[in-house]
């Protein structure tokens, strides 16, 4: 009896282990689901330097903004204006190559306000400090001159240097930074970032807001911009940030735009932009339309997150404002336009020959006048024949003297 | 011939230029390797030449010249390899900034045709910049037509090939059509060989500028007109600005105004000049 009943407790306490164990492994798999929860997937840049070889560099973060770094290769499917396409390589998170940034701080006197200066020179140190080897950067500061503070480089201490002497004054010249920016990176390749802070309007410089819209939209830069509040005036408060330009040109660009109400919160954001970029992933692919036909090609990356598939779409173009075309013998065409060409070339000459011939049979009144005109038009249009210029000659001289002006109603 | 017939022969000889432009081009393919730009130069530079060349012969095949014919040619069609060596390149940049499709074709193809019609103009008899317009009008609607060919059309190829066609046409039409309806002052032949025909006076217009040639020796005249009763220089036009003074330069020949021997004299608008036996009528637009 005791015997029995203690083995009834043994096999209760094993139930109640499973049923235990069961819960916890429900509850850590809940867990886990909601830590991952919904991804943020971004096509950050299409580079199409090697075309057709297309690299696309894809963004996952999750919804604390953190990078999403354990998919595989097998996790990402790409489509080519609808027509799938086999990728060639995915480099995993963190994997992608040297990344190229420049960073745009703005220097305008406002900046002196409540350490916002220094909390921007820390910020953009912390991101010097995150650089992993190969990686570059440099640093463009702007108030209504745009200075080059530090050309691209792969070196620390002078980048550090640098931003160490950067002083606020003057006004504000963004859109100008941002084209500099832009030309500092173009002969670079691979993943290409650029990080702007500011705290004001654009209120000087020569380009505009659609000019650098422009210019994003299409270089493959992408633009992370930070605007930077000002606690003297309330953590809430955006007045001076114009919100929805940096908006645009983040989201034009591949890139993201935050907000920081506290110098003090530039740090993290450097340091989580840097994360960010230092984790994406690489999708490589040969393009199924190999021709540099100048046509817009769609790209469509589909993500199997945990989540459920995520779909995101962009958009580029390999150039060809004359299209290549497949190379064929072109010869049969180049001589019938050739002959048509050549055709419309004599047509004239041979429409004023006839017109002269019908125009010379028939019974026409004042008839040596017009004879005369007809026939120096048919010779004016085709081609000239030597024998007959000396009457025509002859003919415009009595015409002369007659009467000044025969034919200038025909004319005009 | 008029002057739509004048722009006529443009068209056709400018289309010469494309198609000539576009069937080496084809041959050579996509020369640059990796880059676009680098093939960009290559061939527009192909096609400028071409179209320069054609364009530049025009005015000399018009006045019968074939020496002008051969030197206009020769510099026009390399102000044209040049151009155009920048032009596309510049367009292609265009074309991409604006997002392609029809109207980024329209921009990019008008930045070649601008740069390539300036080259015209230079050789075109007119000042720069109506070359330059001409260029503009007709490269976007070249670039339109191809994009309309290549959507219609089943093959790209024959898309291309018409809407370089196309271009050199329209670069040359308009060209032709813009020197005509923007010139200030011109003279139309009468009589003789060159019956119908204008020469653009705008360039010679300026104080400052150099004046005109009236001759038969095509080297050493403006006007070249191919009339054995002309003198080689026979007689001058010089700019005022305003105005053009008619100077003889002919020694006993004899240079006439509304039948009446002159030595200097301050032409108006539709007066009758007689040189040989040659008759010009001289135009002002005000």
């Amino acid at each position: 009896m005791r015997i029995y009943s203690k083995l009834r407790i043994f096999r209760t306490t094993i139930w109640l282990c499973i049923a235990l164990l069961a819960l916890v492994g429900f509850l850590v798999t809940v867990l886990e689901a909601r830590a991952e929860g919904p991804v943020t997937v971004q096509v950050v840049q299409v580079d199409k330097a090697r075309f057709p070889e297309v690299d696309v560099y894809v963004s996952v973060t999750d919804a604390d903004g953190q990078p999403v770094k354990n998919l595989m290769p097998e996790d990402f499917s790409l489509e080519e204006d609808g027509q799938p396409v086999s990728l060639t390589h995915v480099s995993r998170a963190g994997e992608q190559g040297p990344v190229t940034a420049v960073l745009v701080i703005d220097k305008s006197g406002s900046m002196n306000h409540a350490n916002k200066m220094k909390a921007a020179r820390e910020a953009a140190i912390a991101f010097v400090q995150l650089m992993r080897p190969g990686d570059a950067t440099g640093v463009i500061a702007f108030n209504t001159q745009v200075t080059t503070v530090q050309p691209l480089t792969d070196d620390k201490e002078s980048l550090v240097e640098a931003i160490r002497g950067i002083e606020a004054v003057d006004d504000t010249a963004m859109y100008d930074a941002l084209h500099e920016a832009s030309a500092m990176l173009e002969p670079v390749g691979g993943r290409k970032a650029i990080i702007v802070v500011t705290d004001g309007m654009n209120t000087a410089g020569q380009r505009t807001r659609e000019e650098t819209l422009t210019l994003v939209g299409e270089q493959g830069i992408s633009i992370y911009t930070i605007g930077l509040g000002d606690p003297s005036q309330g953590t809430e408060t955006y007045a001076g940030i114009d919100e929805p330009t940096l908006k645009t040109i983040a989201q034009e660009s591949g890139g993201i735009y935050t907000f920081a109400p506290n110098p003090e919160d530039l740090r993290s954001l450097y340091e989580m932009l840097s994360l960010r970029i230092q984790n994406e992933y690489k999708l490589t692919y040969r393009s199924p339309n190999r021709l540099r036909d100048g046509t817009n090609r769609a790209v469509a990356v589909t993500v199997a997150a945990p989540s459920g598939p995520t779909e995101v779409t962009a958009a580029y173009n390999p150039g060809g404002v004359i299209p290549e075309v497949q190379p064929r013998s072109t010869w049969g065409l180049f001589g019938l336009i050739l002959a048509v060409l050549a055709f419309l070339l004599v047509l004239p000459g041979i429409i004023g020959r006839v017109g002269a011939l019908v125009s010379g049979r028939g019974p026409v009144p004042g008839r040596a006048l017009r004879q005369g005109s007809g026939q120096a038009k048919a010779s004016g249009q085709g081609k000239p024949r030597v024998g007959t210029g000396k009457a025509k000659s002859a003919k415009g001289r009595v015409r002369l003297t007659g009467e000044p002006r025969p034919s200038g109603k025909r004319r005009r | 011939m008029n002057r739509y017939m004048r722009a006529y022969y443009y068209a056709v000889l400018g289309a010469m230029g494309g198609l000539f432009g576009w069937q080496i081009t084809e041959t050579l393919g996509f020369v640059g390797g990796q880059n676009v730009y680098l093939s960009d130069a290559l061939l527009g530079g192909v096609i400028g030449l071409c179209v320069g060349l054609l364009i530049g012969f025009t005015e000399g095949l018009l006045t019968r010249s074939p020496v002008r014919a051969l030197r206009a040619g020769l510099i026009s069609g390399l102000i044209g390899l040049a151009a155009g060596a920048v032009g596309l390149p510049v367009g292609e940049a265009v074309f991409q900034l604006s997002g392609g499709e029809i109207l980024g074709r329209a921009l990019g193809w008008a930045t070649f045709g601008v740069l390539v019609g300036l080259a015209e103009g230079i050789t075109g008899g007119t000042q720069m910049y109506k070359g330059a317009l001409g260029g503009l009008i007709g490269g976007a609607v070249g670039g339109v037509i191809l994009e309309l060919a290549k959507g219609t059309l089943d093959d790209p190829l024959l898309g291309k090939a018409l809407g370089l066609v196309l271009m050199g046409a329209s670069v040359g039409i308009f060209i032709a059509l813009i020197v005509v309806l923007l010139s200030r002052a011109w003279l139309e032949v009468k009589s003789g060989k060159l019956q119908g025909t204008e020469f653009i006076l705008d360039k010679f217009m300026s104080l400052k500028g150099p004046a005109a040639i009236i001759g038969s020796n095509v080297l050493k005249s403006d006007i070249a007109l191919p009339d054995p009763d002309v003198a080689p220089q026979h007689a001058q036009l010089k700019g005022a600005d305003t105005h053009f003074t008619l100077r003889d330069m002919s020694v006993g020949r004899g240079t006439f105004v509304n039948g009446r021997r002159i030595e200097v004299h301050r032409l108006a608008n539709r007066q009758l000049i007689r040189v040989g036996n040659t008759e010009l009528i001289y135009h002002e637009k005000r």
